[in-house]
Parts: C-alpha cells; sequence; structure tokens
C-alpha cells in the first residue's frame, strides 16, 4: 500500500497542476513591489523630495472651501485668489497663492522622468486624479515597452499591466503610487500633492523668472535612523493663464551616509543619487471618470 | 530598459519556467491564487538579493518557494488541523484513481507545511533525501520523518478506499 499511495499522490500532483498557467502579471507585480520597498527605503534614506508631508500637511487644505467641484471652471474658481500676479506679494507668496489654487481639485497629468544625463529615461506616466472622491488613473510606459496601469475608484485601488487578463485589488493609502508606477525612481516626489508641498517649503528661495515662471532651490538636511545626509532640489515653475501650476520641473541630488548598525545598505556607505523629474498638469477641473476593472483578485 | 539591465534575463526565465515554478508553488499552497503570491513573493527576493545570487537563479527561486512556503505558514496562526476522511464513492466506476488522487491532493493542502514541502519536493520534484534536505536545510533524518507522517496522515484520510481498485500503472515509479 505504501508504493500504491506514492504513486497515487505523484500521479495527483501532476493531474493536479497539469497545464496551471499563470492568471496575472506576477512578475510585473514582483517588480512593482520590488519598486515600492526601494522607494520606501529611499525615502526613510533620504526623507523623499520633499520629506515635508508630515511638516506641511497641515497647510494642505484638502476639501478646504476653495475646492472646485469636477467639471467646474477651473478659471473662475482660481481667479478671485490665486492669481500670481498679484501684487505686492513675494515670489514665494505668489507661488503659494498658485498652489493653493491647484490643490483639490481634478487634473490630468504627464509625468516624465530620467537621470541627470537623460531627462526621458525612465519612462513616462499619464493619467487624471480627482482629490475630492480618491479617483483617477496611471498608465506608464516604460521604454522596454511593458504598460503599468493603476486605477483608484472611490479609494480602491487596482493595478494591472499590458499581457496580464486580470487585475489586482491591492492595499493603499488612497493615493495613486507615483513612485511604484515610475520603478521607484522618484520617491514620493512624483505625486503632485507632494510636489505642492515642497513648492510651499519655508526655506526654498524662490526667484521670479518671467510673467508666470518662478525658479526654486531647496536644500534640506537630514538626520533620521537609517542615515544623515542633504537632499537639494532645483527646478522651474510655470503658471498657467488659469493661476494654476502648470509644469514643474527639477533636478533631485542626494547625499547620504549610513549609519553605524544599519546592514542594507552597508553601514558607513556614502549614498549619492539624482534624478529629474517633470509634472505637466492640465485641463483643472476636468471630470474623472474611471471604470472598476473586472476579473479582480484582492491582494492580501 | 534600465529594469532590463538591473534583473537581466529574469522575464526570459520566467516566460520560460514560470509555469513549473508555479506547478510547485501551487502544490505547496493548496491553490492557484496562493502559488502566484508565492511566486510573486520569491521574485521579489530574488530581485532584493540579485546581485548576490551568482548562476542558478531558478534553483534560486524554487528554494525560496519551499522556504517562504514553510516560513510563512510558521509566522501564521497555526490552523486547526482537521483531518476529515475522503469516502470513495458506492460503486466502483472506473473514476475511483481519478477520485483518489483528487482526494491525496486536497488531503496534502490539509498537512503541516514542513510535511507538505517534503511531499511535495520527494513525489513532486523527484528529489532523493538528501537532495530534499538540503533545500530544506535540515537533516536527512529530519526529511524521512516528516515524509513518513505526512504519508501516514495521507494514507488515514484515504483509509476508506481500496487500494486494489485502484490501477497503480498511472503512477510514474521513482
Amino acid at each position: 500500500m505504501t508504493n500504491d499511495i506514492e504513486e497515487q499522490l505523484t500521479s495527483g500532483m501532476r493531474q493536479e497542476v497539469a497545464g496551471v498557467a499563470f492568471g496575472s502579471d506576477v512578475l510585473g507585480a514582483a517588480t512593482r513591489r520590488h519598486g515600492r520597498r526601494v522607494a520606501l527605503q529611499r525615502t526613510s534614506y533620504a526623507a523623499g523630495v520633499v520629506g515635508l508631508v508630515g511638516a506641511l500637511a497641515a497647510a494642505v487644505l484638502i476639501g478646504g472651501p476653495g475646492a472646485s467641484t469636477p467639471g467646474g471652471d477651473p478659471a473662475a474658481s482660481a481667479s478671485d485668489s490665486s492669481s500670481p500676479s498679484a501684487t505686492g506679494d513675494t515670489p514665494q507668496l505668489q507661488l503659494a497663492s498658485a498652489v493653493t489654487a491647484s490643490e483639490n481639485v481634478s487634473y490630468r497629468l504627464k509625468i516624465t522622468t530620467g537621470s541627470k544625463e537623460d531627462p526621458n529615461a525612465w519612462g513616462t506616466a499619464e493619467g487624471a486624479w480627482d482629490p475630492a472622491r480618491s479617483t483617477g488613473w496611471l498608465t506608464t510606459q516604460n521604454p522596454g515597452g511593458v504598460g503599468y496601469y493603476q486605477r483608484m475608484v472611490d479609494g480602491t485601488f487596482y493595478v494591472g499591466s499590458s499581457g496580464s487578463t486580470t487585475w489586482k485589488q491591492e492595499p493603499n493609502n488612497g493615493n495613486l503610487e507615483y513612485a511604484d508606477a515610475l520603478g521607484g525612481a522618484t520617491g514620493a516626489s512624483a505625486d503632485p500633492k507632494e510636489l505642492f508641498a515642497a513648492l510651499r517649503e519655508a526655506n526654498a528661495k524662490v526667484t521670479k523668472t518671467g510673467a508666470r515662471t518662478y525658479h526654486f532651490e531647496s536644500t534640506r538636511t537630514y538626520d533620521d535612523k537609517y542615515a544623515a545626509g542633504t537632499r537639494t532640489l532645483v527646478g522651474d515653475v510655470t503658471v498657467g493663464a488659469d493661476g494654476r501650476i502648470a509644469k514643474v520641473s527639477y533636478l533631485a541630488t542626494d547625499t547620504s551616509r549610513v549609519k553605524p548598525g544599519v546592514k542594507s545598505p552597508k553601514a558607513g556607505l556614502t549614498l549619492k543619487s539624482d534624478h529629474r523629474l517633470t509634472l505637466q498638469l492640465s485641463d483643472y477641473g476636468v471630470p474623472v471618470r474611471v471604470e472598476r476593472p473586472k476579473n479582480v483578485i484582492v491582494a492580501r | 530598459m534600465r529594469w532590463k539591465r538591473r534583473f537581466e534575463g529574469l522575464d526570459i526565465l520566467v516566460a520560460e519556467r514560470g509555469s513549473s515554478l508555479l506547478a510547485t508553488a501551487v502544490l505547496l499552497t493548496g491553490s492557484r491564487a496562493g502559488g502566484e503570491d508565492l511566486v510573486q513573493g520569491a521574485l521579489e527576493r530574488l530581485m532584493r538579493h540579485w546581485h548576490r545570487v551568482h548562476g542558478d537563479k531558478e534553483g534560486y527561486l524554487r528554494r525560496t518557494l519551499y522556504n517562504l512556503a514553510v516560513d510563512q505558514w510558521r509566522s501564521r496562526r497555526r490552523r486547526p488541523e482537521v483531518l476529515t476522511a475522503v469516502e470513495p464513492p458506492g460503486q466502483p466506476d472506473g473514476t475511483d484513481a481519478l477520485h483518489l488522487r483528487q482526494a491525496l491532493v486536497q488531503a496534502l493542502a490539509t498537512l503541516p507545511p514542513r510535511q507538505r514541502a517534503v511531499l511535495v519536493l520527494r513525489y513532486w520534484e523527484q528529489c532523493t533525501e538528501a537532495e530534499a534536505a538540503e533545500i530544506l536545510g535540515c537533516s536527512i533524518g529530519t526529511v524521512k520523518s516528516t515524509a513518513s507522517r505526512g504519508l501516514t496522515r495521507l494514507r488515514e484520510v484515504t483509509a476508506a478506499w481500496t487500494v486494489d481498485n485502484v490501477p497503480a500503472s498511472n503512477g510514474v515509479k521513482r
């Protein structure tokens, strides 16, 4: 009987998995999770582009009285208080005013990322986002031709990819995963909400370079449990005729030293990194409609 | 391109060997969804240690599948293990062998993870006891005793079956 049951078990296993094939893009999902882990590490080490999220979150007027209704007239809602041409304001206040007008209203976006030498090297992502409804989408086209798709429908997050017939519903904090979409290359810095926060940063040096263009420079030091270092952002902002942010481009450079006791990366290492990012925002107030995907696997 | 440079050859490995890895993972977890999650976890670990894994990346993935299967289950709250005997059909109808195999695979999914891993290594991968011990990082004696306990429990589950009715020739002799 012993041999029989062993043979039947072997046959049963073969029968069970005959023709089994992936129903979802497992490699893509692993890549995204890996990218997220890298992004989180970078955020921990470098405090993100803006690492300001905590410090400045209070200043972000989510759902505040200035919020616009999707489909409303963005120019109308921005014109009363947000024109960067308001006289008497410093460039920093003018920029802050444009940021305020840009928050809490839906928009289309396009993100391009790359290195210092090649600004387009790491791919592009396009999408739309309605912060009031936590609804939007983001499609990433990587240089290798693989597309990654994110959808958020009323705060429920789905990811998919080209070549896969299924989507995964994943736990999420209610925001599209910009760092994830771009392979972890940008940390959290591609998220307009966090970029807006960065532009409000008190120690950023802002100069006006044209009627609606600004240059900014910001240097932050940080010292957390993993590393101590310096993060520098140098970039330009264009404000549209509607008084809202139309384009942000910057070069971020980071230099840090890993603290004793940290296993990975090795303690004592000096880490240097840089990336370029361009964020274009348009069609403020656009209605954002996203279809809930079919054929969804719910991830634990 | 950046991804391709960083994990060169991984997409080809998954395309060519993914189904085989998934089959092992399905047997280790008891479901396709669980198997996909397990393969994904192994791929993430490979990406994390990419520069330290030289040579046989499929071997690394396969070992990781087993270790994750055992560790993940160990880290969860232990499920009550209820082994229910699977009754054979009343009248032999020519599909008894099929049913017995299904019953065995179902029973396999109820075994503790280490017993399951050992049985998958021995009877799916056709590993020797020494090879199974190396993959699981335990002694040959442990593999022998674990396999014996696993088979005993499978035998209990299918005790009602008359094995004489089942053609052994459908199995593959090792």
